[in-house]
């Protein structure tokens, strides 16, 4: 089953986004607009929902 | 003539734990993806004034994390930054589900090295664990000189 984590993110700053998850695994982190994020990318985030609703772009 | 022949031993045990260092926080719902050092890190040991035996880190899940990497560094400032904190090792932790008839999981790093005075441990997690209250307990087994 596929659920969407909400993020906060602090690096970069004042953005938000979704970690994906099946079977408690993240199977993919995205920006707010759906732009997913590449494992070698420097981010910081803190998960602040773990039963958000589906975005749009999903 | 080589300085010390001889082993040493730690005088006294020092164990501490993220939480301990970190206001009680149970740390993993915050992710940092940087391998470099630099970002939040989370303290979870400092060498004694005559450096430490640091003989493993212990991780324990505190309700049910999902699964993600653990990264854990060495640095020789309380000041992270990539030029004086270094990658020293990843552990995979899997996720896992509360139980209150049966134990869960334990996962070790062994690191058995002598940390220079004052040097640092810090954590980081490549993902989130989940909201809150949900990810690890660590805490560093070691022994001052």
């Amino acid at each position: 089953m596929i659920t969407w984590w909400a993020l906060v993110f602090t690096i970069p700053a004042d953005k938000t986004g979704y970690q994906k998850m099946q079977n408690g695994m993240c199977i993919g982190v995205y920006y707010e607009d759906g732009t997913v994020i590449s494992p070698d990318e420097k981010v910081e985030y803190t998960c602040v929902n773990t039963g958000a609703p589906a975005p749009s772009w999903a | 003539m080589a300085a010390n022949t001889a082993p040493i031993y730690s005088i006294a045990g020092d164990v501490n734990s993220v939480a301990a260092l970190n206001s009680g926080l149970v740390v993993g719902p915050t992710a940092n993806t940087a391998q470099d050092g630099s970002g939040t890190l989370y303290k979870a040991f400092t060498a004694g004034a005559n450096g430490s035996f640091v003989q493993k880190m212990r991780f324990r899940s505190v309700v049910s994390p999902a699964a993600t990497v653990c990264r854990v560094f060495i640095s020789s400032s309380s000041t992270t930054s990539a030029t004086v904190t270094w990658l020293y090792d990843e552990i995979t932790l899997p996720a896992l589900s509360v139980s209150q008839t049966a134990a869960s999981s334990v996962f070790e790093l062994p690191m058995n090295f002598a940390l220079p005075a004052n040097y640092l441990l810090y954590v980081t997690f490549g993902t989130s664990t989940g909201s809150t209250g949900t990810g690890y307990s660590i805490v560093t087994i070691a022994g001052d000189y």
